[in-house]
C-alpha cells in the first residue's frame, strides 16, 4: 500500500520501526531535501531537553580521564551473525539480512531482519549458544517450533520458518513493532476490566488452538503476549521455548531463564503439566492486568519457585476495591491452586471470559490502601530468617505486643470473628512458615468456593490496619541490621520516616500513579509511630551488643 | 528493546543469592558511577580507581553478610555514604604517608560530605550519567557502526551533518534519520529503566 512519505505519522512510524524496508529507504531519501520533515524527525526523537541531556551525558569531561564513554562490550549477539555485503546491515542469518537486535533474553536473541524474498521485515529468533549446546534442548526447540508453526490462529504468532544457521536453530516470525503486554502494563499500570478481559479472552482462544494440537505453552506471561497496533489484537509468542530451557538443565543450576512468577504450582514443583497449567498462568496474567502487578512479587528464582509451588494464590479483592463478584470468581477459577478445581479447558476459559465482557467496567479497579504493604509483607519471613533465633523471638514478642496495643486502642470494636482471625494471624507468625502471610492481614486463603468469595468488609477493615503495622515493623526490623556498622547509621532520624525519593521524576511518577500514599494519618498512627521507633531502638541496641 | 534487568530488581537478585551475571551487570552500571563520584569528591584517577574497587567490595560484603534494605532511596543513600567514607579514608591514608599537600583536599572533602543533600544530589547525577551511558552502550550494540557514528559524530562530537554524511558515504537524510533513531532508542531505554525503578519503589514505599 503506498504511503505519504512527507507526513508526521510516517516519521513516527519510522522511529517506531514500523515501516517496510522500502518505506524506510524512502523516508531517509526524503529527509535530505525536506527541512520540515527533518525538524519533525528531530523533535519526534526527543525534546530539546532530551537532546541536550543525553548528548551531554555522553560527552567526556575532566572526570573521565580519557576512559571509554560508551562501552562497545555489548556487541556479542552480533558474533552470531554471518558477514553481509550490504553496509547498511549488521550481518546475516541464512538468507535474512539483519538490521538490528530487538532483544536479548535468557533463551536467545531476537533480531530484526529483512526477508529478501518478500522485501518485508521479520523477527528472527536464535536459540542462545548456551542452550543450543544441549542436544535435547536443541531438538526440543526445533520440534516445538515446528509444532507451533502448525498452529494457525489469529491469536498465535505465525512461525514462517524453522531452520538452523551455523549450528544454532532459529525461527522466523512476522516482525511486530507493537508493545508487549509487559511494556503496556509498565507504561499504563493496571488495565480496565473490559480491556483485561478482552486480552485474556484472546489468549484463551490462542491456547485453545494450540492445545488442540497437543501443544502446551508453559510460559504464559505478559512479555510473551504481543499487542498489535490499534486493533488491540493479542498474539501469543514463544511456544515451546520454556521446555527447551528445562532440557538444558539451566534451571537446575539456579539461573532461571524466565520468571517463574506466572507458573502453575504443579509446574513449579516439577510435576507433570498439562493444558490446565497454561490456564493457571492465564489466571495469573489476568490478575496482573487488573492489579498492575504479578500475584507473586519478584524475588530470587528459587524463592519464587518455592512460593508459587506451595502457596495459595492471592484473591483479587485482597488488593482491589469493589471487585465484581463474577470477575473475582473467574480469576479464582483460573488462578486456582489445585489443577482438579481449575477451569478444565481453554475453550471453557474463553467462553467464561467472553460472558463477562458485556458487563465489564471501563475503568481500572482501585487499589486498596493496605495493598502497598503486600510487597514488603511478603519479604518479612525472609528477613526474619536472617536474624539469630533469640532476636527473632524478641521481635516477634514485640510485634504481638504492638498488635494487642493497637487493637485495644481501636475505637470501633471489631466483630468477634475478624478479631479472632487477626489474632490467630499474629500467633501464627512465630512458626514463620511461608504461606501464613495472608493470615496476618486477616484474610484467609480461599479456594474457589463461591460461597467464600463474598468480601467480608469488617475483616478487610481490620486487615488494612494490621497490614500496615506488620509491614512497618518489617521496614524498621530490616533497617537496623542493614545499617549497623555502616556509615549510614548517622542518618537514623531520617530513616524512620517514610523513605523519600531523591529523584524528582520518580516521586512525581509515584504521585500520579498512587493517589493515596500510605501515611500515618489516623490518631492511632501517631502511637504506632512511637511504638515502631521504640522497636527500632531496641533492635539497634540488640545489634550493637 | 529489552534492558537486561532493572537496577532495582537487579539489586533484589543480588540480595537473594547472587549470580555472577548479576554482579557483572551491577559492576557495569555502578563502577563508572562510583568512579566519577569519587573523582568529584576530589580523588585523583588512581585513587578513585582504588576507592571504586573498595566500594564494590564493601557492597559485596554487605550483601553477603545480610540482605540490605532496598526501599526507595535507602540503597542510594547508603552507597553514597560508603563512597564518601572510603574516599575520606584514602585521602587520610595518603595524607599520613606522604605528609602534607592533601590537607586542603581533606578540608574540601569534609565540607562536601557534611552536606547530606548535596552528597545525594551528586550521587544521583552520577547515577544518571551512568544510566545514559549504559543505555547508549546497549543501543550501540544493537545498531550498525554507521548508524551509531551518524549519531555520535553529529550530536556528541558536534560535527556538521554534511561532513559526516560524506565521510560515511551516505546521504544527509540517512544521517538525520539515523541520529534521531539512536537518540529515541536511548531515551526509550532510560525511560523504561526509570519507570520500572519507580514501580519497584512504589511497592516498597
Amino acid at each position: 500500500m503506498p504511503r505519504t512519505i512527507c507526513h508526521p505519522s510516517t516519521i513516527q512510524d519510522y522511529l517506531n520501526d514500523a515501516l517496510s524496508p522500502e518505506d524506510e529507504g524512502a523516508v531517509e531519501q526524503h529527509l535530505t531535501d525536506c527541512p520540515v520533515c527533518r525538524q519533525c524527525m528531530t523533535t519526534a526523537a526527543g525534546s530539546g531537553d532530551d537532546w541536550t541531556t543525553i548528548t551531554s551525558a555522553l560527552r567526556a569531561d575532566e572526570l573521565d580521564e580519557g576512559r571509554q564513554i560508551v562501552s562497545d562490550q555489548l556487541l556479542w549477539p552480533l558474533t552470531l551473525l554471518g558477514p553481509t555485503d550490504d553496509p547498511r546491515m549488521l550481518g546475516r542469518i541464512g538468507p535474512f539480512e539483519v538490521s538490528g537486535c530487538v532483544g536479548v533474553g535468557g533463551m536467545g536473541v531476537v533480531f530484526k531482519a529483512r526477508d529478501p524474498a518478500l522485501d518485508r521485515f521479520v523477527a528472527v529468533k536464535v536459540l542462545s549458544p548456551q542452550l543450543a549446546a544441549s542436544e535435547s534442548a536443541r531438538s526440543r526447540f526445533e520440534r516445538e517450533a515446528r509444532a507451533a508453526a502448525a498452529v494457525v490462529h489469529d491469536n498465535v504468532i505465525a512461525v514462517h520458518q524453522v531452520s538452523e544457521y551455523q549450528g544454532l536453530p532459529y525461527l522466523v516470525m512476522p516482525y511486530l513493532p507493537g508493545p508487549s503486554l509487559e511494556e503496556r502494563l509498565r507504561q499504563q499500570g493496571p488495565l480496565a476490566p473490559v480491556e483485561a478481559l478482552r486480552i485474556a479472552r484472546q489468549v484463551a482462544a490462542g491456547l485453545k488452538a494450540a492445545h488442540a494440537q497437543g501443544l502446551i505453552h508453559r510460559d504464559i506471561k505478559p512479555a510473551n503476549i504481543l499487542l498489535s497496533g490499534q486493533t488491540e489484537r493479542a498474539l501469543l509468542t514463544d511456544f515451546g521455548l520454556a521446555r527447551a530451557v528445562d532440557d538444558a538443565s539451566i534451571t537446575r543450576a539456579g539461573a532461571l531463564a524466565g520468571t517463574p512468577q506466572f507458573m502453575a504450582p504443579e509446574q513449579a514443583r516439577g510435576e507433570t503439566t498439562d493444558e490446565r497449567s497454561d490456564l493457571f498462568s492465564l489466571g495469573a496474567l489476568l490478575f496482573t492486568m487488573l492489579t498492575g502487578r504479578p500475584p507473586v512479587p519478584e524475588a530470587s528464582g528459587m524463592e519464587t519457585i518455592h512460593r508459587v509451588g506451595s502457596e495459595q494464590p492471592p484473591r483479587l479483592s485482597v488488593l482491589l476495591e469493589d471487585v465484581p463478584r463474577a470477575l473475582e470468581q473467574a480469576v479464582s477459577a483460573l488462578h486456582c491452586f489445585a489443577p482438579s478445581q481449575r477451569v478444565a479447558s481453554a475453550a471453557r476459559a474463553e467462553s467464561l471470559l467472553e460472558s463477562l465482557l458485556p458487563t465489564a467496567g471501563r475503568r481500572p479497579l482501585q487499589r486498596r490502601h493496605a495493598t502497598d504493604c503486600a510487597g514488603r509483607q511478603s519479604s518479612l519471613p525472609a528477613n526474619l530468617k536472617q536474624l539469630p533465633v533469640w532476636q527473632r523471638w524478641t521481635l516477634i514478642v514485640l510485634v504481638v505486643c504492638l498488635c494487642v496495643a493497637v487493637w485495644s486502642k481501636t475505637s470501633d470494636p471489631p466483630s468477634g470473628h475478624s478479631a479472632a482471625t487477626a489474632s490467630t494471624g499474629a500467633r501464627r507468625r512465630p512458626h514463620d512458615t511461608p504461606g501464613t502471610d495472608s493470615a496476618v492481614t486477616g484474610v484467609t486463603p480461599v479456594d474457589i468456593d463461591p460461597a467464600l468469595t463474598e468480601p467480608d468488609s469488617a475483616a478487610d477493615g481490620l486487615a488494612a490496619r494490621f497490614g500496615r503495622q506488620s509491614s512497618d515493623t518489617e521496614a524498621s526490623a530490616s533497617s537496623a541490621p542493614e545499617l549497623a556498622g555502616s556509615p549510614a547509621t548517622e542518618q537514623r532520624p531520617h530513616d524512620t520516616t517514610v523513605p523519600v525519593s531523591s529523584d524528582e521524576s520518580e516521586s512525581k511518577a509515584a504521585d500520579t500513579i498512587k493517589p493515596n500514599p500510605p501515611a500515618l494519618e489516623d490518631p492511632d498512627g501517631v502511637q504506632l509511630d512511637a511504638l515502631l521507633q521504640s522497636i527500632d531502638r531496641q533492635l539497634e541496641h540488640l545489634e550493637n551488643r | 528493546m529489552v534492558w537486561p534487568q532493572t537496577s532495582l530488581s537487579m539489586l533484589t537478585r543480588l540480595r537473594d543469592g547472587a549470580e555472577q551475571r548479576c554482579w557483572d551487570q551491577f559492576g557495569a552500571l555502578y563502577r563508572p558511577a562510583i568512579f566519577r563520584f569519587c573523582r568529584r569528591l576530589g580523588l585523583q584517577d588512581a585513587d578513585a580507581d582504588d576507592a571504586t574497587q573498595r566500594v564494590l567490595q564493601q557492597v559485596a560484603d554487605a550483601f553477603e553478610r545480610r540482605p540490605p534494605d532496598l526501599s526507595a532511596g535507602r540503597f542510594r543513600s547508603w552507597l553514597s555514604q560508603v563512597a564518601r567514607h572510603t574516599s575520606l579514608k584514602i585521602i587520610q591514608r595518603d595524607h599520613r604517608h606522604r605528609g602534607s599537600g592533601r590537607s586542603e583536599v581533606l578540608q574540601q572533602l569534609n565540607a562536601v560530605a557534611a552536606d547530606e543533600d548535596q552528597l545525594q544530589a551528586m550521587w544521583a547525577a552520577e547515577e544518571r550519567v551512568a544510566l545514559y551511558r549504559r543505555a547508549a552502550a546497549e543501543v550501540r550494540g544493537n545498531c550498525t557502526p554507521a548508524v551509531w557514528a551518524a549519531f555520535e559524530q553529529t550530536s556528541v562530537a558536534g560535527r556538521s551533518i554534511e561532513q559526516v554524511a560524506t565521510e560515511l558515504g551516505v546521504s544527509a537524510g540517512v544521517v538525520y534519520a539515523s541520529r534521531s533513531r539512536v537518540l529515541k532508542r536511548i531515551r526509550h531505554l532510560v525511560e523504561e529503566l526509570m519507570r520500572s525503578d519507580t514501580d519497584d519503589h512504589r511497592e516498597t514505599v
